[in-house]
């Protein structure tokens, strides 16, 4: 008899085994589920494709029937999915970073441009030259926030959407 | 000046020429974690699991060492540090470069970093990404030295048998067969060509073993006896090192060389005669599938005390498989017994996707196991994985059929590994790896079953921290340490020896 070991943080089917390892060590399943009863035919089937059913009671392929060739495809495409979703709520908070980064590295108080900005104005008694850092800092806020708004508007859950997110520069040198 | 390679015991007193009273308080493995724009940075653990280094960045201060692109960061930093491939924010899964691919770990260290100092007093780093390119053909053509203590050097095959012996370095044998720094010579063939790292030395028995090919997936091993010192060789021969006076001292790596004309020039000194025209052990032919140049041209064998061989190779396209040798000694031929362990997988990539993929082994510290795997799915994720017992050829092998993470063994005390995962760190989990202890499970296991070498790895949860503060999928850097002074009666482990007490060499 084969189990089937699902491991329940990272979600996923990771062997199968002969023996059930919970019996010598009951503290194994605080972190898996053992399945018995299925015997999975490695050349013909896939265990990166089970997963739990809705009740959590069971493991399915929901590619059952398909070839393995068929499987993997199905695979990587749900995958990709799966991984648009994760970056793009990385990318968002990278977007918001690099753009913060961006500013305090070259227009910080204590940076050059800050002190020539406000020694110029101290000179010809007025304001233009912060006021150009000010307009400068604006633009680069402005990119940010229109970056964001470019990434927000991608769809993780269609096909054209998950591969821009995954190629989306979220870097100062995508805006 | 050449290394000194004589070492003196440990002694009550103090006195010797290692350094480490106790040996597990050398380095054992270092993660590495990190996001652009974000705290990146590296914690080296020790053999006893206590914190030996640590590098923490810092993005957003003058004079740390940041994890950005801009003018305070390194000069790799600067120029990487927005690439994939540097940030461990995402799994392995199919990329094709993160650090955290199962496949760039190894005998070798980390293709991607140079390794942290013994001592303590440096963690591993980075390399350039050209850098890691460079390193890994090291890793592709690398050879098993089963049972040996002292794992201070490295012997190297290229398809077609350009032998080299060296420092156990990637850095170095890239600088040997790039820019002429390693003297070499072509082995004479047995039956055809020899294969990419397809080079076992037993320095217990003086075996040499070569697996040599005919190109359309049939094996033969082939096995020279009484095989002089090669640790000796590569300790004194090498001229990334050492000067030119010594590279034409005594043995060294040329045709001329006494080493070539003594020994290699001698094929009596190779065994052969049990098979018509062939050698000491039979073809074999027939494996689960046949899949491209990674397991047409390269494999990870390992000669056995008892003669008997056993080979690894992943197979791209299939997954991976373990097939052994009988010993003409022990068994009374030197049949091939077939496949021990078909690993059937998904999608997996070798060297036909890059030098700097395909199967991988380390061994531990005494050399008595040796741990050989490669990814279960595309260039890194998952794992297959096969250990074998150097003294009789017995083997375990277990699995992680993951579409997303992976787990890295990395040598661990004497005899054992530490199963290192690659899983996200965030939530507080840490890093997360479990102990393989190989006596124990080797005793309590019949021959090819499955310990389920994967299946603990939550062990260490919340005890050991990562350097970066939300989601990431750490590199796991396996530590190059004197692996010496494992074997020599100082260990705490050893009953017979006492704590620290010394029994000499």
């Amino acid at each position: 008899m084969a189990f089937l070991i699902y491991d329940i943080e990272s979600q996923q089917v990771t062997t199968q085994l002969d023996y059930d390892p919970s019996v010598d060590n009951p503290k194994y399943l605080e972190h898996r589920k053992v399945f018995s009863g299925k015997d999975i035919n490695f050349d013909e089937d896939l265990l990166c494709c089970y997963e739990l059913n809705a009740a959590g009671d069971d493991l399915v392929n929901p590619y059952a029937g398909k070839t393995k060739a068929e499987m993997i495809t199905l695979h990587d495409a749900a995958k990709k999915l799966k991984t648009a979703k994760q970056m793009k709520a990385q990318k968002l908070v990278e977007v918001k970073t690099s753009t913060a980064l961006k500013l305090e590295d070259e227009y910080s108080p204590s940076g050059w441009r800050h002190e020539k900005a406000a020694e110029t104005d101290l000179l010809n008694g007025n304001n233009d030259a912060m006021t150009k850092l000010a307009t400068e800092k604006k633009a680069i806020r402005d990119a940010g926030n229109a970056h964001e708004a470019t990434l927000e508007a991608l769809d993780p859950d269609t096909d054209t959407g998950a591969a821009a997110i995954i190629a989306f520069d979220a870097t100062t040198s995508g805006f | 000046m050449g290394r000194r390679i004589t070492e003196k015991p440990v002694t009550s007193s103090g006195g010797g020429g290692i350094d480490f009273n106790d040996p597990f308080d050398q380095p054992c493995f270092t993660s590495y974690t990190g996001g652009y724009n974000h705290s990146t940075g590296f914690m080296t653990w020790d053999h006893n699991l206590n914190r030996h280094n640590w590098v923490h960045g810092d993005h957003s201060n003058h004079g740390m060492y940041r994890s950005d692109n801009t003018s305070y960061s390194t000069e790799f930093i600067q120029d990487q540090g927005s690439a994939q491939w540097f940030n461990t924010q995402n799994d392995p899964s199919s990329a094709t470069d993160r650090t955290n691919l199962c496949t760039y770990t190894g005998y070798l260290g980390h293709q991607l970093f140079v390794n942290a100092g013994r001592t303590g007093s440096s963690t591993a780093w980075f390399v350039r990404s050209p850098g890691g390119d460079r390193r890994a053909y090291a890793f592709r053509d690398v050879g098993t030295l089963p049972g040996e203590t002292h794992q201070d050097y490295a012997i190297f095959c290229n398809f077609g048998g350009d032998f080299r012996i060296g420092q156990r370095s990637a850095t170095e044998y890239f600088a040997g067969i790039n820019y002429n720094y390693m003297p070499y010579f072509n082995v004479p063939d047995g039956w055809s060509s020899q294969m990419y790292g397809g080079v076992s030395y037993n320095r217990k028995k003086n075996f040499l073993l070569f697996m040599e090919t005919n190109d359309s997936y049939t094996y033969q091993p082939w096995l020279w006896k009484n095989c002089p010192n090669l640790r000796a060789i590569a300790n004194k021969g090498s001229d990334f090192h050492y000067d030119k006076a010594e590279r034409f001292d005594n043995y060294n790596m040329t045709s001329e060389s006494s080493l070539y004309q003594d020994f290699f020039a001698q094929t009596s000194n190779r065994q052969s005669g049990s098979y018509t025209n062939s050698g000491y052990y039979d073809y074999h032919s027939g494996k689960p599938s046949n899949g491209s140049t990674e397991d047409q041209r390269r494999c990870i064998p390992v000669i056995c005390d008892n003669e008997r061989v056993v080979m690894f190779q992943q197979i791209p396209g299939y997954g991976a498989w373990t097939c052994r040798w009988n010993s003409p000694t022990a068994d009374g031929n030197g049949n091939s017994a077939g496949s021990q362990k078909n690993f059937g997988g998904t999608t997996n990539y070798g060297i036909d996707q890059g030098h700097r993929y395909g199967a991988r082994w380390t061994q531990s510290s005494d050399g008595r196991y040796i741990a050989m795997y490669s990814p279960y799915y595309y260039y890194g994720a998952g794992i297959h994985m096969t250990i074998v017992r150097v003294s009789d050829g017995k083997t375990l092998h277990s699995q992680w059929q993951s579409s997303s993470d992976t787990m890295v063994p990395v040598p661990y005390g004497k005899s054992n590994f530490l199963i290192c995962s690659s899983m996200n760190t965030d939530g507080g989990s840490g890093l997360r790896f479990s102990p393989f202890f190989c006596d124990w499970r080797f005793n309590t296991m019949n021959n090819n079953a499955d310990p389920d070498a994967f299946g603990i790895y939550e062990m260490s949860r919340y005890i050991y921290d990562s350097d970066y503060y939300t989601t990431s999928y750490p590199a796991i850097i396996p530590a190059q340490y004197n692996t010496a002074v494992f074997n020599e009666g100082n260990l705490k482990t050893d009953a017979a020896a006492g704590d620290f007490a010394p029994t000499g060499t």
